[in-house]
């Protein structure tokens, strides 16, 4: 009995270890990156990054305050938002896309109402203010995105509640500029 | 110190779970490009989820015979569902392709396919698929991309498409070659131009298992020069080579491979054996018809004296779009440093970069001086992809209306994959805005758009080069940099024997090591009547005859294909007419009866076969699939591909929870309550 009660507490530690080394990753690498973020010339968070921060979202409303990485493969993910590639850069004219974790730094996306108001920081000039304009469900099994015009998408997984991850909806919050 | 101490804990987490990595990894990663087709385990479940549709497989057949390839493309439809499909695909083939043949094999039955107005084609087809018949329809989409349509693929069944399609190789500085493109860059069409939509719904990756390469192609190739070759090579994949006198097998050394990349075959001749003219016949109905080719003797000086005091203007124009992402951008970061590199402190210099919009580093042209060069070096390296291809801002840019009124030679290089769908709008601009500048292109990734930047370069007035790797930027760029400083052989002419009606029209400037190359159709047999040709150099003129003779033993094929040739330039030079304005009418009446008579899908005729009898009963329904391209090799993920936002925390924390409440029960509880 001791050696089941010790088998459990074995696999419990193991699982608890995987779900905490998730969230302490993605919450400590914010922490570095706004470290890197604040050089003149933002570089590699920690020597053995992969991506680099682009810019910074912020919410007033919320308190909330991110850094997007440069997307390009890997597991920049893991670390903050994501900023696609081959969509146009944060604060540029033009669609820029930006993927997040449901249950780590786009958790808080779940409550996001139509009409707040967020501010996205470059690295240089003034920040843009975007105001989010509706916010919708989307299945992956029907092919693509297709969006057209100036703003920001922010995509996460949904449900957001949903244990295991890979399952085929997205939560996309649409934001557009204010001038 | 707190910034050390956060690294190491993030090290320390980093190498603490290796199961909790891979775990990671199965459900983080944003989407990734399909570079290593064979590492597939994390397809199986692509973002499209498991479709068990169509799947396809080719194989190319390609045989050289003097300047004319004759290609044999066939490509597979299986169809693994429980219904009855119908099969499309999109596929791109060389640019100046002539598709003049098409089969439809099933099973032992072969259905050969016929040449109908475009229109036509298309109500036959639907008609058969209507009534249960198999049929296939084979369409041009673009100059270089065409679409198979095949339907009533019953289940479990197999349906063999066979196309066959006459080129003519390339020639330049000794180096024959040869490209078989094999799949799609997803083209970037502004808002404005709402032309490529057709094209999207292609373009979706699918998912393969790691045993073999989804969409495997097999290439075999034969080259008959009638003379020994130096070397045949494949710059982007491994072959296997087999000679049998002046003939040579080439084929893959892997068998099959994912068609993720263009192939690429070059072959040069022994030194000193190379063909310096030639001149090929065919009769074809009422007309003769050949195919010219003369390479002028390298009697051209550089372009800037080393003595006079004249200089160059270069203005190198790179595409930081997001379809550039991956390895393209290297590429192209890579050719611009060799660029740079290359200036001499009397030459100019300016760097455009586009993406959504376009900005010069410099306000205008300023000369290569050590600081300069250094400035723009820095620039080169931060160059990053992203965003849109708004090709138009940059050509205004880099061809402003009003040019400067000097002697210098203004040479604009544009860096680019082509990845655009407002090409005829661009080739206007490039030629209202030209003046005495002259455009080069260089393509850059494995699968640029070639069409795009051949005739880019043909309204630029200038050359244009393919870089598909790393590997060969080197070898591209210098030779594109040895002619940009060479000049011109000009005032070309050739008096023909008897009426022909030549293609290209105006002969163009040639640079060294280029040949000049025509297609004439003649109204009376030129058999043994002699071709004078002349041109003036920068030192001398020069003049050289050519006799038309009848084609040597085992080089028969060389005569081949000679018509089609023709036809297909003639069809590509009212085509471009048409993008220069001509009534739409008027071209497709001039188009149609070439087309007709050479049997070649144009955009006017398509390919259809029909089989005699309903294969399909009429109860069953017919679903409709699509095969998608592979992404093209090395490059990032495309605009609009979903992210994977999800990971497994709260499943482990939760299963973790219980595991701990049922640790705490199994300890406390004693042993006698289990018995």
């Amino acid at each position: 009995m001791r050696i089941l009660a010790l088998a459990c507490l074995g696999l419990a530690l193991n699982q608890l270890g995987a779900g905490v080394y998730i969230q302490l990753k993605a919450a400590l690498a914010q922490q570095l990156i706004a470290h890197a973020w604040a050089q003149p010339e933002p570089g590699k968070p920690w020597p053995w990054a992969d991506t680099r921060p682009i810019a910074r979202l912020e919410w007033p409303g919320r308190g909330e305050s991110l850094y997007v990485l440069s997307g390009g493969r890997g597991n920049a993910l893991a670390f903050g938002p994501a900023h696609d590639p081959a969509s146009a850069p944060p604060g540029a004219p033009g669609l820029s896309i930006i993927g997040g974790h449901r249950d780590t730094h786009f958790r808080f996306l779940a409550d996001v109402q139509a009409g707040e108001e967020l501010l996205l920081h470059s690295q240089t000039g003034s920040p843009r203010r975007y105001q989010v304009s509706r916010s919708f469900i989307a299945d992956t099994r029907r092919g693509p995105l297709r969006a057209a015009g100036d703003g920001l998408l922010l995509v996460t997984c949904f449900p957001f509640d949903a244990l295991r991850s890979g399952g085929p909806l997205r939560y996309v919050v649409v934001a557009r500029p204010l001038l | 110190m707190q910034r050390v101490l956060l690294i190491v804990l993030l090290g320390w987490l980093g190498c603490a779970s290796a199961a909790a990595t891979t775990r990671l990894e199965a459900g983080a990663p944003a989407p990734e490009p399909l570079d290593e087709p064979r590492a597939g385990q994390l397809r199986l479940s692509g973002p499209f989820g498991y479709r068990p549709a169509i799947q396809l497989a080719a194989e190319a057949n390609i045989r050289v015979t003097g300047l004319v390839a004759h290609v044999t493309l066939s490509q597979t439809f299986r169809n693994d569902s429980e219904s009855w499909v119908e099969g499309e695909y999109l596929f791109p083939l060389p640019d100046q392709a002539a598709v003049n043949r098409l089969k439809l094999v099933i099973g032992e039955r072969v259905i050969l396919g016929e040449i109908k107005e475009k229109q036509a084609a298309k109500q036959i087809y639907e008609q058969a698929r209507a009534s249960g018949r198999k049929a296939s329809l084979v369409e041009q989409r673009r100059p270089n991309l065409f679409s198979n349509r095949v339907a009533n693929i019953g289940p479990g069944e197999e349906v063999q498409v066979e196309l066959h399609y006459i080129e003519r190789v390339a020639y330049r500085d000794g180096l024959f070659s040869l490209r078989l493109p094999t799949t799609v860059t997803p083209r970037y069409t502004p808002a404005l131009f709402p032309a490529a939509q057709g094209v999207w719904q292609f373009q979706h990756p699918q998912p393969a298992t790691d045993a073999v390469p989804i969409q495997p192609i097999t290439i075999r190739a034969e080259i008959n020069m009638g003379l020994p070759l130096a070397a045949v090579d494949a710059p982007y994949h491994d072959i296997a080579l087999v000679r049998e006198q002046a003939r040579y097998q080439v084929r893959l050394a892997r068998g099959a491979v994912p068609m993720d990349r263009d192939f690429q075959l070059s072959w040069r001749p022994l030194p000193g054996s190379e063909p310096r003219a030639a001149l090929f016949h065919e009769r074809v109905g009422t007309h003769e018809y050949a195919l010219l080719m003369v390479l002028p003797p390298d009697s051209a000086g550089p372009v800037v004296a080393p003595d006079a005091g004249l200089s160059r203007e270069l203005v190198f124009v790179i595409d930081t779009s997001g379809s550039m992402g991956g390895s393209s951008i290297e590429q192209a970061r890579e050719s611009l440093g060799y660029a740079l590199r290359r200036l001499t402190p009397r030459d100019r210099f300016n760097i455009i970069e586009f993406n959504s919009s376009a900005r010069g580093l410099f306000p205008r042209s300023v000369d290569a001086s050590r600081h300069n060069l250094a400035r723009a070096a820095k620039f080169v390296r931060q160059l990053d992809a992203g965003g849109g291809t708004e090709m138009l801002a940059a050509l205004e840019l880099a061809l402003p209306l009003a040019q400067a009124d000097d002697d210098r030679v203004r040479q604009v290089v544009f860096i680019t994959d082509g990845a655009v769908g407002n090409e005829v709008e661009l080739f206007r601009q490039i030629e209202r805005r030209l003046g005495r500048s002259r455009l080069f292109t260089v393509g850059i990734g494995s699968a640029p758009n070639a069409w795009f930047m051949r005739k880019a370069a043909q309204a630029g007035r200038g050359e244009h080069v393919m870089i598909g790797s790393s590997l060969v930027i080197q070898e591209e760029m210098h030779g594109l940099f040895t002619r940009l400083a060479q000049t011109t052989l000009a005032d070309l002419d050739v008096a023909w024997p008897v009426a022909v009606d030549t293609f290209p029209k105006a002969i163009p400037d040639l640079y060294p090591g280029q040949p000049l190359l025509i297609s004439a159709r003649a109204e009376d047999s030129l058999l043994n009547s002699t071709v004078t040709l002349s041109g003036t150099g920068a030192r001398a003129g020069w003049q050289t005859e050519l006799v038309a003779v009848p084609a040597a033993a085992g080089m028969e094929a060389a005569y081949t294909g000679i018509g089609t040739l023709w036809a297909r330039a003639a069809i590509e030079s009212l085509m471009d007419e048409k993008t220069l304005g001509r009534d739409e009418q008027a071209v497709r009446d001039a188009v149609l009866p070439i087309a007709l008579e050479h049997q070649i899908v144009s955009p006017y005729t398509s390919f259809v076969a029909v089989e005699q009898q309903p294969s399909r009963p009429p109860e069953s329904g017919l679903e409709k699939e699509t095969v998608a391209n592979l992404r093209p090799s090395g490059q990032a993920p495309q605009v609009y591909a979903w992210p994977r936002t999800a990971t497994d925390s709260r499943f482990h924390l939760l299963l973790g929870c219980l595991a701990l409440v049922l640790a705490c029960v199994f300890w406390r509880s004693p042993a006698w309550a289990w018995r």
